[in-house]
């Protein structure tokens, strides 16, 4: 009976007396900690509340919320995604490849890194499923295949020319001629991610797969196939925020995406102590992927040195994981 | 030398959150004996072995080793004071040698580096000393499970403690690793070793025992010879009075049978014939660990290797080969353990009882949100479920209110069905660690369940609640389904006497 918290039979207080100070703690301290970032950089940096600086961070981290939505969900299924900065940078390069090379038009050539972003997010989910190999090594061994088809295809160098101006839309374009586009894809992502996992009945399937997946399968839910999806839609995830960044970058670079594993997992991290601490959530994972945008954007506005923003990298890491496990009892491996 | 009180125990009592686990119990252990500790679930014996072992400190009484008064506040203690346990679960690492395995954790060194030529001479001189032919140099994965649990208890040996407590060691045993391991006992006990040995066989205890000790309800009833007892004699005194029951009617019908196994053979358990009838409640009853667990999951379609030569389960004409299929014909599973098996104790309760439902309460894929929330408030209010609400943490509610949610998952799920066949409920210990009220409420709930035509196979580590529940009750003896007991003739002794 160790685990049980509170008293048998007993609510926790939270009604009536009104406010339970330290569940709203356990809630909200990510968003808090998010506010004092944020207050902290615009005490020390007058431009780091402009609107233009603040749409500028929001742009930077619209490929980070794409990729970290995907691995939000494989997380929340109870696995780990460790080829999600891998497939990122195969599809930046297969789409702009297949645009320069193959000349296909625009559309097609983001449809297509995304199939292939599936389809290598379905054979980690059969590796996992099928062979039954933890996660978090047929993901890993999944980064380095991924990588050497990367440089089968562009021979390691990056693919410089001038892509279709449609295609600069998805990172230049404005909607109304306000809204940069690549934060409506963002929000896009991060809404239908919220819908998928709240509201549908595959998105409860999931989240009762990586709740407790014994009771899931004994409650005839297909802990197989809940799987099978969330490996498909981390990898679209990936390979989605992957094409986003080519078309920023202008360029479809073999290692653009490589820095995405470490700082998309950090956001799901972070993600895991807010709100329903111990859970994968997308809204979580927002927190998380502003929290580390306002860093990395807030040290460059204060001049600190390049290598200090891996410190912080790490660190928050750190801080995340702990934090997420400090919170409950959930297992990493 | 070997007839002196060895472990003293004068007035223990213990409370758990107001609940008395043991109260004023007297146990002395006398050199070379061997002191069977048995009682029901839940009368305190591992209570009492854990106050011995040091995991947890008594509120009163005291212990005294040899006449020297000790106290333990911490396992090392109790072993430091020359008490050992082979718990249940043995502690064998498969990967390392017999040797190594006994040595674990104090293994003799030259300097920084394991002396694996000391390592393997201790062990051998203490296997030679109890006389025991057990392979020490190869790894520990080949041995059987008797073998295995025989190095368990030298490993436990290892520090020459004067006191050995046995929990259930023979509980995953077979009758010839059994007799093995009881001849290894014999020769411990030969050289003085006091051991404390619970068991839920009886038999055990009038073939090996010298004393045997009776816990209920955290008090001790009965201590005395072996020799002066008779096994109903036992039964009786661990049973206590007869528990009468007043509202029972059977709800079974004499001809509609809806579940038919025939000739069903899994690894623990044979099932030579089962039969359950619409609207009645059919128990299971073995000593822990017989199979009974194993064949409601079979039959939910949690594993699907045991084939039966024949088996209808409703509308199915054979055993379910999964889970999904065994739901989409009406056979439900409650399964035992519920914190590991049954409940996601981390997601609300809400999310808990969806979980059943996922397709019912969904259009085109979409949950209905008004029709999910509709479902969980039901639930809470046919239940009495106490909580703050549909939103709160499964994990935080107590043990009978989550064993609710458990139940809830199904019963929502079949007010929700648009299916009418009558389900089977397979119930595995469907109240294990519920308090006594949530306990009569889940009963009226099957009662209930089994009065709108539900068939029911129920199997429970508290025969208590087969007598309550059941129409009639199969028996696991030997590791078989050998006698059906009917509601006119199902007793508590009865029971145990069937099973041992």
């Amino acid at each position: 009976m160790k685990h049980i918290a509170s008293a048998p039979g007993v609510p926790p207080a939270q009604d009536a007396a009104g406010f339970d100070f330290s569940a709203a703690i356990s809630r909200y301290g990510t968003v808090g900690a998010a506010v004092v970032v944020f207050v902290a950089f615009a005490l020390a940096s007058g431009r780091f509340i402009s609107a233009a600086n603040i749409s500028n961070i929001l742009v930077q981290i619209s490929v980070l919320m794409v990729t970290s939505a995907g691995l939000s969900i494989a997380v929340a299924s109870g696995e780990f995604d460790l080829s999600v900065g891998e497939v990122a940078s195969l599809g930046g390069v297969l789409s702009a490849g297949l645009m320069v090379w193959s000349h296909l038009p625009w559309p097609l050539a983001i449809l297509a890194a995304a199939v292939m972003g599936i389809v290598i997010g379905l054979v980690n989910g059969l590796l996992v499923t099928r062979l039954r190999i933890p996660s978090m090594i047929a993901t890993l061994a999944m980064g380095p295949i991924a990588l050497g088809a990367n440089y089968a295809y562009d021979g390691g160098d990056s693919i410089y020319a001038a892509f279709p101006p449609g295609f600069y839309w998805i990172s230049t374009g404005r909607l109304f001629g306000v809204v940069p586009v690549p934060i409506i894809i963002a929000l896009l992502v991060v809404g239908v991610c919220y819908v998928l996992l709240n509201r549908m009945r595959l998105g409860r399937a999931v989240v009762a797969t990586g709740a407790n997946i014994q009771a899931a399968r004994l409650s005839g839910i297909n802990v197989n196939r809940s799987r099978m999806y969330a490996f498909a839609l981390s990898g679209f995830g990936a390979a989605l925020g992957g094409v986003m960044l080519t078309a920023r970058l202008g360029t479809g670079q073999p290692d653009a995406g490589e820095p995405y594993l470490m700082d998309s997992l950090a956001a799901v991290f972070l993600g895991m102590t807010a709100f329903r601490p111990g859970r994968a959530s997308v809204q979580g994972t927002l927190v998380g992927v502003v929290i580390i945008g306002m860093l990395d954007n807030g040290l460059n506005l204060l001049g600190a040195p390049f290598y200090l923003q891996n410190e912080v990298r790490g660190l928050v890491m750190i801080a995340a994981v702990s934090l997420a496990v400090m919170r409950s009892d959930i297992k990493l491996f | 030398m070997s007839n002196e009180i060895r472990l003293s125990a004068r007035g223990i009592g213990k409370r758990f959150a107001g609940t008395v686990a043991l109260a004023e119990v007297d146990l002395d252990l006398r050199g070379g004996e061997m002191l069977a500790l048995v009682g029901a679930n839940g009368a305190g014996k591992s209570t009492f072995v854990k106050v011995i072992c040091g995991a947890v400190l008594q509120d009163e009484g005291n212990i005294s080793i040899e006449g020297k008064p000790v106290a333990f506040h911490r396992v090392a203690d109790a072993l430091a004071a020359g008490i050992a346990v082979a718990h249940q679960q043995v502690a064998i690492i498969p990967c390392l040698t017999g040797a190594e395995n006994i040595m674990l954790g104090r293994e003799p060194v030259r300097g920084v580096l394991i002396d694996s030529a000391a390592v393997r001479s201790v062990a051998k001189k203490l296997t030679e000393r109890f006389g025991v032919d057990v392979e020490l140099n190869r790894e520990c994965e080949a041995l059987d499970p008797g073998e295995t649990k025989i190095l368990d208890i030298l490993k436990a040996m290892a520090n020459d403690p004067r006191v050995l407590i046995l929990d259930e060691p023979t509980a995953s045993l077979t009758l010839t690793e059994s007799r093995r391991l009881f001849a290894f006992l014999d020769d411990l006990k030969r050289h003085g070793v006091s051991i404390l040995f619970i068991t839920h066989h009886l038999n055990e205890v009038f073939e090996h025992c010298d004393r045997v000790a009776v816990l209920k309800d955290g008090r001790k009833v009965h201590d005395g010879p072996v020799a002066a007892l008779k096994l109903d004699e036992l039964v009786h005194i661990m049973v206590g009075h007869a528990i009468e029951d007043t509202d029972w009617t059977s709800h079974a019908s004499t001809d509609d049978v809806t579940v038919h196994v025939h000739d069903l053979h899994m690894d623990r358990l044979a099932v030579p014939e089962l039969t359950v009838h619409r609207g009645e409640v059919v128990g299971v009853a073995g000593v822990l660990g017989a199979g009974q667990i194993e064949l409601l999951e079979r039959m939910a379609g949690v594993s699907h290797a045991a084939v039966a030569a024949a088996a209808r389960l409703g509308g199915l004409s054979r055993l379910p080969h999964s889970v999904e299929e065994a739901i989409d014909h009406g056979i439900y599973l409650i399964a035992d353990n519920r914190l590991r098996k049954a409940l996601f104790p981390r997601l609300s309760m809400e999310e808990n009882i969806l979980t059943g439902s996922l397709k019912q309460a969904s259009r085109n894929g979409f949950m209905q949100r008004g029709l999910v929330l509709r479902m969980a408030q039901e639930i809470i209010r046919r239940l009495r479920v106490k909580c703050s609400g549909p939103d709160q943490e499964v994990l935080s509610l107590s043990g009978g209110n989550q064993q609710k949610v458990v139940f809830g998952r199904w019963l929502a799920r079949l007010a929700h069905n648009k299916k009418t066949t009558s389900p089977l409920m397979l119930l595995a210990n469907p109240t294990e660690g519920v308090d006594v009220g949530s306990k009569a409420e889940l009963y009226a709930v099957v009662r209930e369940l089994a009065r709108h035509g539900a068939s029911v196979l129920v199997t429970s580590t508290e025969f208590d609640e087969l007598i309550k529940l059941c129409d009639r009750v199969y028996c696991i003896a030997h590791g078989t389904i050998s006698t059906c007991v009917p509601r006119t003739e199902l007793t508590e002794s009865r029971l145990l006497l069937e099973v041992n």
